[in-house]
C-alpha cells in the first residue's frame, strides 16, 4: 500500500515560497494565478494490507515527525496497489 | 563537572564546542550520539548548530524520530541546563521545549555575518554570568549568524507573555544596542534572537557563540556565553 502525505504551511503562516512562485508565474505570463502554495510530498510504501490500520499509523507519523502541528497541516491519500 | 554535546549527522560545530570546553575551560565533555536513549551524569547539555539530517522536511524534524530526542526532553524537564545554538535552537522548538518556531528567512536566502545582540535578561541564571566582567547593566554581544531558517516567529500574545516573564534572552540590535524599529533582522518577530523556556533552564539562540571566540576573527564575545553556562552549572547543581 502507498500513502501520499502532502504537508503544507497552515493558513496562519505566510507562505513565502508560494508568494514567490505566484509572482514569478505572473511575470512569465500566467497572470491568472491568484495564489500559490508550496508544500512537500512524502510518498510512503507501507507493508500493510489493512487500510484503517495504515491510516492510523500514518496519522501518527504525521503528528510525531512528518509535520509540525503548530504551523503545518497535512492531507493523506492511501493508494491500494 | 561534566557537560554533554549532542552530535547529529550534519551538525557542523560540535567539535568546536568540545574543543572549547576541553582546552579552554578544562571541563570534561561527553559527546552524545543520536542513539543515546538515557542521559546520565551530565550537568549540562549543548545542542550545536548545523543541518542535522540535512534539514530533511524541516530543521530538527528528523531529530524527533531519534532515541536522544526523548532523553533531551527528559533532561530539560528535570531542570538541567541546556543550550541550543542555531540548529540546536530549531531542534528545541521542534521538541516543544522552547516556544515558537524558526522559519525560512524572508528573502529566502542563507544569511551570514556578524550581528549585535542585546542580552535582554541578565538576571536569568543562564545569562547572569555574562555580566561578570562588565559594569554596565546593558550588554551587547557581537556574534555571527549563519542560517537559512532563522526567522523566529511566535504569536503576538505569546510574545507579550515571553517579554513579561523575562524569557526573551537576546534581541538583534545595532552597534549602540538599539533595536531597529523599522526592520527586523532575519524577519524575526520583534528582533528576537534567543528565548528561554518557562523554568529558564533551557536557552535557544540563533547567533553562533562558538564562532566568536577570538578577536582576530571579529569577536570573542561568544566565550562569555559558554563561560556563563559553566558558572551557572556550578551555582545551581550540587557537586558530589
Amino acid at each position: 500500500m502507498k500513502a501520499r502525505v502532502l504537508v503544507r504551511l497552515n493558513d496562519t503562516v505566510m507562505d513565502k515560497a508560494g508568494q514567490v512562485v505566484c509572482q514569478r508565474l505572473a511575470e512569465a505570463g500566467f497572470a491568472e494565478v491568484r495564489q500559490a502554495r508550496v508544500g512537500k510530498l512524502i510518498e510512503l510504501d507501507i507493508d500493510s494490507g489493512d487500510e484503517e490500520n495504515a491510516k492510523a499509523r500514518v496519522d501518527q507519523m504525521c503528528k510525531r515527525v512528518l509535520m509540525n502541528a503548530s504551523y503545518e497541516e497535512y492531507d493523506l491519500i492511501l493508494i491500494n496497489e | 563537572m561534566k557537560i554533554g554535546v549532542v552530535s547529529f549527522p550534519g551538525a557542523n560545530s560540535s567539535e568546536e564546542i568540545v574543543w572549547l570546553y576541553k582546552r579552554h575551560f578544562n571541563v570534561d565533555v561527553d559527546v552524545l550520539s543520536a542513539n543515546t536513549s538515557v542521559i546520565r551524569d551530565l550537568d549540562g547539555l549543548i545542542i550545536p548548530g548545523g543541518f542535522s539530517y540535512g534539514d530533511a522536511l524541516r530543521p530538527g524534524a528528523m531529530v524527533k524520530a531519534t532515541p536522544v530526542a526523548a532523553a533531551i526532553f527528559q533532561f530539560c524537564e528535570h531542570g538541567k541546563h541546556v543550550l541550543g545554538i542555531g540548529n540546536g535552537f530549531q531542534i528545541l522548538c521542534e521538541l516543544g521545549v522552547l516556544p515558537g518556531m524558526l522559519m525560512v528567512n524572508p528573502d529566502m536566502s542563507f544569511t551570514g555575518g556578524l550581528v549585535n545582540v542585546a542580552v535582554e535578561n541578565t538576571k536569568a541564571k543562564m545569562l547572569e554570568g555574562i555580566l561578570s566582567d562588565s559594569t554596565s547593566p546593558e550588554v551587547v554581544l557581537k556574534m555571527p549568524v549563519g542560517c537559512y531558517f532563522g526567522q523566529y516567529y511566535i504569536e503576538p500574545r505569546m510574545l507579550r507573555e515571553l517579554d513579561n516573564e523575562g524569557r526573551v534572552a537576546f534581541r538583534y540590535v545595532d552597534k549602540f544596542g538599539h533595536p531597529d524599529k523599522d526592520r527586523t533582522f532575519l524577519g524575526s518577530v520583534d528582533n528576537v534572537a534567543g528565548v528561554l523556556n518557562k523554568k529558564k533552564n533551557v536557552l535557544g539562540m540563533m547567533p553562533r557563540p562558538e564562532l566568536a571566540i577570538d578577536k582576530e576573527f571579529g569577536s570573542d564575545d561568544g566565550l562569555r556565553i559558554f563561560e556563563s553556562f559553566l558558572k551557572n552549572l556550578v551555582h545551581t547543581i550540587p557537586q558530589n
